[in-house]
């Protein structure tokens, strides 16, 4: 039954379809838990791995002077970018009115927040002496020493805290209406548990009004706060001298890669979701399409900031700068340097033709490449840069070793762990948002936007 | 006003006093903790001991820095007049022979299974009687010999005295690397069998055949700093007054401004027409000149003649016999290790005529003060009591230190002759080739725990003090004589002397105060010979003259023995190892080698052309065959060579069971030829050519310094001349006019203000044309600083600790002409401790900064291990400390009590010795004055033995680094970073014209 | 609290019967609907929410304190110069002032909404159906005892299907 003729008829049929279709997503089957099985499994391996690494020091990564700085650091990046989207998505795209991310919205918040959370244990990982990471946070101290705020470590503290806080939040505001219809749909003690949850919400007007002004000011938050958690990651590298990284075009060029990749991965979690949760009907081919526009803008945006720093390290004639760039070019990191070029610059330009972004085999396959490409993009920046420093009779190459490997696809597992247990627990679709993007549906047909299905 | 260190120093006498019981182990129950306190060790304040250091024949005078009863560190003792408060990297690192690890922790007896098991020492005294008394009851005469390193004074006339009543006088001064033929050249040339003494610092300028005079070759602390002051004192339009003939660009090679590759062999013919060229254009001074026999002699030598067999051009000859002669005095150095073979003599003979022609004799080649090196037995000698061995004519024979076995060439059989010997005793504190053949090992103290003199040169009696309490079971030689004597009921009455200190001080008594022309009461002489460091006195200067050298000078073709299209063998003793005594001394390893940034291994040196033709890499095991063995070692390919030649280090790797030393490229000394030379009796060290087959195996070598060169993307910094780092330090005269071109005075450029240095702004000063690369500066570092080695691999995975490293910029060396341009800077790389330190704003945690006295401040205690600062470092002096590092015992009773060790995820750097400036500003307090120049001398200045490394405060209007930071020299490394360092370097000079005009 | 709660089937008719209670002068209405409709809050409840000046205060406050940490925490230890930098060094802190201010402005409006969206409505003691959360809407309108059964009357005639009177 399309939404369709649901125009035509009463929206009731539809609304009970919408809580029948979510709620029944929420019923587990032994794939569910043979998923979950594995993401335990190498998570586990992963904290022996770095246990292992807390042990004896840091010489088990593959680290060294002068490449400090790895597969660790490339990774926080990594999933700092993939929160992104999730923000860009549910907050960007609803003060641009832009109805039809309704769908994915949810997935996308949540996306967000297990992404920063995935991000926020790297820096702690990759430490020399982790157990001390609390000393990285402002609190007051017989020695009255507090942290030095001119360093762009403290400002991710703050920036990545905030992020985690504020994205959290939205989550959870955004969620409230929806736990009350788990509530209405669940008995015993799950009802009790939901009902506290939704803060035993009613449905009134006033608390819809209330609802709906804070959910604008936090988006009107959450906007600004994602451009800026990104550019903080970038002036990690931006602020050093380390050529390569010192380049003023760090922060767009950074915001810009993170929604890229974060777009991708929104893709990569969705068209499976989709096909195992039969939510077709919510998450349609439309929405993963204009996904595969949005990756096309960004992608254009990664590549033109390629070229850009091509162009500075030409047009300057630094040669510490020129050094660097044909080492990735010709150099040491030509392979992964021309990988990264291939995946996020050369294959989202498919999407350029309608079938292959209708496709969701294509949509699926890139948006696995992307995600590659974009690590690489972060690790030949980082390790690339400091393995060609100004002092040439330091030089060396790197190479990740088994430990940051392990703990690498751990973060993976963890993330897959997170966003497994949220769509199996909560409404991957926003109950409400839907239905009122139907009733609007059904009131102005100027905003059929999520009903262009084929 | 009495200076601390001289008071610390008397202290020290009555201290050594106190230890000397100790020494002979009587009572060694007056360790710390004290119940009744010395009152010359106070906790917390180090006492320094005056000794002699014995780490080579040089014979450098050295202090001894103790803390609560153990040696920390050793620096050069500045009252001596050898080394002068210098030590080379040898001299730094021997601490780590104190306290090594491997030393023989007590005496030993080879058992029936042919393995060594330990005994008690009064077992030992037994054992030895027992196999002495037999002797003398047969008053048998000759059947004892002694075959051991340098003795002079007391402990010599003790073992000549022990001797003489086994009835025997064979005693055997043995070191590897003799002057047999500059002996024997200077008989004949000016009939005094002895070394002459060379005054460099008086040179104009400098001519060396080979000979290393910077590393190796006799005294080099002593000519190292001489070297200093006749660069220092060249006019910097014409900087260049050392050339370096030979066949191997060496360490003192790369010092010199040109390099003049030389065809193995053609040394004399070089010489001769140099000699000839001299004549020709009339620069000789009369009095050689003038005799007869001259000219004859050199008739066939012309240039032109021997151009063909040299290879080096006319205008280079005519060049070299100018500029020895144009600015009297120069100075010609005859024959290294390198140039010795059949020819030596010949070579020598010439190089001696070379400095007579040009007027150097009596001025800076000087005869009449013998060195203790004339006393050391050739090379003959030795195989002649081999060769008794062998004969069963010796019963009895002991080995005092030095290892024959290993540094004889092993086809000379004296192993074999050893296993001869009915009974052999080892005095040798470290297991090696050598005691691995004896059958009782007494190991001796090493030279920081026992008494003793040493008289390096006539006029040159130096004390050697114990500076601590034995670490080990073992004991004072001289203490094991005198006992096993008294044990003997033959000797006892003729050695009364309960202690070898005993007899010490009375020999001193006798022979030197006594000597004395003025009389001085023996409580005034002996603290002044224990804080002084020994006795010194000029030597008058000896006239001498030229005799008639013409029949000894015989040029001959030199034969090499070995396959004909085999490469001619290069041995050269290690700048570290020397001959290998010191290969278990883990600094050593792990401080790059000077010419080759390589570390922890032995190699072999080949041609990059000559591994073409082989299709030979860098790490490919090669199998060297010469006629009288074989052996496996990797691939360096160096470029510094003549093609004819391979090069391989002596001393880098033994057999012995010694952790730290390599076991690739064992032992050099089987591949060169056991005929000792007919004129001299010398090793033959270039007497064979050696065949190289390619093993297929590989040992890839460690270097620590990554040759961006041969990356695509260098190309570009490469050829930026103001960028590359290695091209920053040129320096022309139109340079020279123009400073400001390199003043650092940004002004305007920073956004910030400049911050204050109220007190105190330390600061550095390092000439790049007075540093030698030597590395005494990065041993004295890691000896005063605590830093930990982190072993072959580690340092293969980009993990070494060094805080201080010696960078050596080199170009690959081009030969288009017979002269080579040696294109090389050692440049010292620490902490810059920059003003406007691109580290320390990135750390979260405070755990650097930059505190009110210029200093990069680095907490360890506060550091959470981000290694944000090393990334933003663009010097890269910072290092991680990747596992929590530590040292096998005893090593850790080196450790300096005045800095933390570090641990596991803490970043650690140059302090610029902070613990030394807070004992200089103590040290001014206490004297109730300012802290003045000289009161703060980091480790790494403090050894330098040309003083490159100047350190002290530029609030000081007066202090040296105030006036050299001005210098029209001065430039800082990536200077166009404005980080504004506290480290100046002066630039180096080098020719801005080729060597020869025409 | 007296009053009747009139469940509807669709969206029209709660309008209309809404538009009617009102010009009948019934102050105390309240409405349910499963999901945010601007139309029907701005009917029941005119005026814009006043989340938004716990906003706006939030943001002040974040800016002001993320100056304040930043600055008096540097004050602490005047010696700690890093990079050649003075200790009060702005643009570093600017950083950390703007992500405490965007902090505290959200955390201010969550505040906001959770009291006027949830603590408020405690003090009601408002019905409730479950098929509120689901696809129905309705109308409470509060009323004295006497006045139930023609508010009830009125109900049945506005188009609800059911109701229900408390």
């Amino acid at each position: 039954m399309s939404l369709q003729e649901s125009t035509q008829a009463t929206q009731r049929g539809n609304f009970q379809k919408v809580n029948r279709d979510v709620l029944r997503a929420l019923q587990p089957g032994p794939l569910y838990f043979a998923l979950l099985g594995v993401c335990l499994i190498v998570i586990a391996f992963g904290v022996w791995a770095w246990s292992h690494q807390v042990l004896e020091g840091l010489a088990v990564t593959g680290l060294r002077h002068p490449v400090m700085w790895g597969a660790y650091i490339t990774t926080f990046v990594f999933w700092v970018g993939i929160a992104h989207s999730g923000t860009l998505i549910s907050a960007i795209l609803f003060l641009f009115r832009a109805r039809w991310r309704a769908a994915i919205s949810r997935a996308a918040e949540a996306m967000t927040v297990f992404a920063v959370m995935t991000a926020g244990l790297f820096p702690i990982i990759h430490l020399g002496r982790p157990w001390l990471f609390y000393w990285l946070l402002p609190y007051p101290n017989e020695r009255t020493l507090w942290v030095n705020f001119r360093s762009p470590l403290i400002w991710d503290v703050f920036a990545v805290g905030t992020y985690f806080t504020v994205s959290a939040m939205f989550f959870y505001v955004g969620l409230v209406p929806d736990l009350a219809v788990l509530r209405d749909n669940s008995t015993g003690w799950k009802r009790r548990i939901f009902s506290v949850a939704s803060l035993g919400w009613l449905g009134t007007g006033r608390e819809w009004k209330h609802f709906s002004s804070a959910y604008l000011f936090l988006a009107a938050l959450a906007t600004p706060l994602v451009v800026s958690v990104h550019s903080v990651v970038s002036w990690d590298f931006a602020v050093a001298i380390v050529p390569g990284w010192h380049s003023t075009i760090f922060a767009p060029y950074f915001v810009a890669g993170a929604i890229f990749s974060g777009l991708a991965m929104v893709l990569t979690l969705l068209i499976p979701a989709r096909a195992i949760l039969n939510l077709k009907d919510y998450i349609t081919l439309h929405h993963l399409e204009n996904v595969a526009k949005l990756i096309i803008v960004s992608s254009l945006i990664v590549s033109y900031a390629y070229l850009t720093e091509l162009f500075f390290a030409w047009y300057s004639e630094n040669p510490f700068a020129q050094t660097v760039f044909l080492s990735r070019a010709v150099g040491d990191f030509a392979p992964l340097f021309w990988l990264m070029v291939l995946c996020n610059c050369l294959a989202p330009l498919l999407f350029f033709f309608r079938k292959l972004r209708r496709n969701t085999g294509v949509l699926f396959a890139i948006s696995l490449l992307i995600n590659v490409g974009m690590w690489t993009e972060r690790f030949v920046i980082i390790s690339g840069s400091l393995a060609r420093e100004y002092a040439r009779t330091s030089w060396d190459i790197y190479s990740p070793s088994w430990v940051e490997w392990s703990i690498l696809l751990a973060s993976f597992a963890w993330f897959a762990f997170w966003f497994l247990l949220f769509i199996r627990h909560l409404p991957a679709i926003p109950i409400a948002e839907v239905k009122e993007s139907m009733h609007r549906a059904a009131h102005d047909p100027s905003s059929l936007h999520t009903e262009q299905q084929t | 006003m009495i200076k601390r260190r001289d008071f610390l120093k008397t202290v020290g006498i009555s201290g050594s006093a106190a230890l000397l019981d100790a020494c002979t182990g009587e009572n060694s129950e007056t360790l710390v903790p004290y119940l009744v306190p010395p009152e010359d060790i106070v906790p917390g304040v180090p006492a320094y001991y005056t000794t002699s250091c014995r780490e080579c024949p040089a014979g450098c005078g050295m202090l001894a820095k103790t803390r609560e009863g153990r040696v920390i560190k050793v620096e050069g003792n500045p009252r001596h007049p050898i080394g002068r408060g210098k030590l080379c990297i040898r001299g730094q690192a021997s601490v780590q022979s104190l306290y090594n690890p491997d030393r023989f922790q007590g005496p030993q007896r080879r058992n029936e299974q042919g393995g060594l098991e330990p005994i008690e020492w009064d077992q030992a005294k037994e054992l030895l009687v027992s196999r002495l008394n037999p002797l003398l009851s047969e008053g048998a005469s000759q059947k004892v010999a002694w075959l051991g390193r340098l003795m002079t004074g007391s402990m010599e006339s003790l073992v000549r005295q022990w001797l003489g009543a086994l009835g025997s006088d064979r005693l055997l001064f043995y070191e590897t690397f003799q002057y047999e033929a500059l002996r024997r050249a200077s008989e004949i040339a000016f009939g005094r069998l002895e070394l002459p003494q060379y005054h460099l610092e008086e040179a104009q300028f400098l001519l060396s055949f080979g000979a290393d005079f910077l590393e190796t070759w006799r005294s080099n602390v002593e000519f190292t700093s001489a070297f200093q002051q006749m660069r220092s004192s060249r006019p910097s339009n014409a900087p260049d007054n050392f050339v370096y003939l030979g066949n191997r660009l060496s360490l003192t090679g790369s010092n010199a401004d040109w390099w003049i590759p030389l065809r193995p062999g053609t040394e004399v013919q070089l010489a001769l027409s140099i000699a000839h060229s001299i004549l020709d254009q009339g620069l000789a001074v009369e009095t050689a000149a003038s005799q007869e026999w001259v000219r004859p002699l050199l008739a066939p030598y012309s240039p032109q003649s021997t151009q063909e067999s040299t290879g080096v051009e006319v205008s280079t000859v005519r060049e070299l016999a100018r500029r020895l002669c144009e600015k009297p005095p120069s100075l010609a150095l005859g024959g290294g290790i390198s140039a010795t073979g059949e020819q030596a003599v010949p070579l020598e003979l010439a190089v001696l005529l070379l400095n007579a022609l040009a007027g150097n004799i009596g001025k800076t080649v000087r005869f009449g003060t013998p060195s203790v090196l004339d006393r050391l037995a050739s090379y003959q000698e030795i195989l002649d009591l081999a060769q008794e061995m062998n004969e069963d004519k010796i019963q009895v024979l002991f080995l005092h230190h030095g290892d024959p076995v290993f540094t004889l060439p092993t086809s000379s059989g004296f192993a074999q002759a050893l296993d001869n010997v009915p009974f052999v005793v080892s005095f040798s504190s470290l297991p090696d080739e050598t005691t691995a053949h004896a059958d009782l090992i007494l190991p001796d103290h090493h030279f920081l725990e026992s008494w003793g003199d040493y008289s390096p040169r006539s006029g040159v009696s130096t004390i050697q003090q114990p500076a601590m309490q034995p670490v080990f079971d073992t004991k004072a030689t001289a203490d094991v004589l005198l006992s096993t004597a008294q044990e003997m009921e033959e000797l006892a009455a003729r050695f009364t002397d309960s202690t070898y200190a005993e007899r010490l001080r009375s020999h001193w008594d006798a022979t030197i105060r006594k000597t004395l022309d003025e009389e001085i009461p023996w409580e005034e002489f002996w603290p002044d010979v224990l804080t002084r460091g020994g006795h010194f006195q000029e030597q008058p200067l000896l006239e001498v003259d030229l005799h008639n050298i013409s029949e000894h000078l015989q040029v001959t073709e030199e034969t090499l023995v070995g396959p004909e299209e085999g490469k001619s063998l290069l041995l050269y003793p290690s700048p570290y190892f020397f001959d290998g005594r010191n290969v278990n001394n883990p600094w050593l390893h792990e401080i790059p080698d000077p010419t080759t940034q390589l570390v922890w291994d032995s190699w072999v040196e080949v041609h990059p052309e000559t591994a073409r033709e082989l299709a030979l890499a860098e790490g490919d095991v090669v199998e060297l065959t010469s006629p009288y063995g074989s052996l496996t070692a990797p691939v360096h390919l160096y470029d510094g060579l003549h093609q004819d030649v391979i090069a391989m280090p002596l001393g880098r790797a033994k057999s012995a069971d010694l952790r730290y030393a390599s076991k690739e490229g064992v032992n050099p000394m089987q591949l060169i030829s056991p005929e000792p030379a007919a004129d001299s009796g010398s090793v033959l060290w270039r007497s064979v050519r050696v065949g190289i087959t390619k093993t297929g195996a590989r040992h890839p070598l460690v270097s620590l310094q990554s040759e961006g060169a041969e990356r695509p993307e260098d190309a570009l910094v490469a050829i930026q001349p103001v960028e590359a780092p290695d091209a920053a330090q040129r320096i022309r005269p139109s340079e020279l006019e123009a400073p400001e071109a390199h003043s650092q005075e940004h002004g305007p450029v920073d956004y910030y203000p400049p911050h204050e240095h109220p007190d105190h702004q330390w600061s550095m000063v390092i000439d790049l044309d007075a540093c030698t690369g030597c590395n005494a500066c990065a041993a004295a570092c890691y000896a005063e600083n605590n830093v930990p080695v982190v072993g072959r691999e580690l340092c293969g995975h980009g993990r070494e600790m060094s805080w201080l490293r010696i960078e050596r910029h080199q170009k690959p060396l081009i030969r288009e002409t017979d002269v080579v341009f040696t294109d090389r800077i050692s440049l010292p790389v620490l902490c810059q401790h920059c003003h406007n330190a691109p580290c320390e704003p990135v750390c979260p945690v405070f755990a650097t900064y930059h505190n009110p006295e210029g200093l990069n401040a680095q907490v360890y205690a506060r550091c959470v291990g981000t290694r944000y600062c090393s990334n933003n470092c663009p010097y890269k002096v910072r290092r991680f400390n990747w596992h929590t590092f530590t040292v096998p015992e005893p090593l850790q009773l080196q450790l300096n009590p005045d800095v933390t060790t570090r641990t596991a995820g803490v970043m650690e750097k140059c302090t610029f010795c902070v613990q030394r400036i807070q004992e200089g500003k103590n040290r001014a307090r206490c004297e109730d004055r300012e802290v003045g120049d000289g009161d703060v001398t980091p480790a790494c200045a403090q050894t330098c033995p040309t003083d490159a490394i100047v350190f002290g405060d530029l609030n000081d209007p007066v202090s040296r680094v105030s006036q050299l930071a001005g210098h029209p020299r001065n430039y800082h490394i990536l200077e166009q970073l404005n980080t504004r360092p506290a480290v100046t370097y002066l630039k180096k000079l080098v020719p801005e014209k080729p060597f020869t005009e025409e | 609290m007296n009053g009747v709660l009139g469940i509807f089937e669709n969206r029209e008719n709660l309008v209309r019967a809404l538009k009617d209670a009102q010009t009948k002068g019934w102050k105390q209405l309240e409405i349910f609907s499963p999901y945010p409709d601007e139309e029907l809050f701005e009917l029941i409840d005119p005026g814009k929410s006043p989340v938004r000046w716990m906003t706006l205060a939030g943001t002040l406050t974040g800016a002001i304190c993320g100056l304040a940490l930043t600055i008096w925490t540097a004050l602490q230890w005047p010696l700690l110069i890093t990079g050649g930098k003075p200790l009060i060094s702005l643009p570093p802190f600017l950083v950390i002032a703007f992500e405490l201010t965007i902090l505290f402005g959200a955390l201010a409006t969550v505040g906001g909404f959770l009291y006027w969206g949830v603590v408020r409505r405690f003090f009601r003691s408002l019905p409730y159906d479950s098929r509120f959360s689901q696809d129905h809407f309705g109308l409470w309108i509060e009323c004295s005892k006497d006045e139930i059964k023609q508010v009830l009357s009125w109900v049945q005639e506005s188009g609800a299907t059911e109701w229900k009177e408390q």
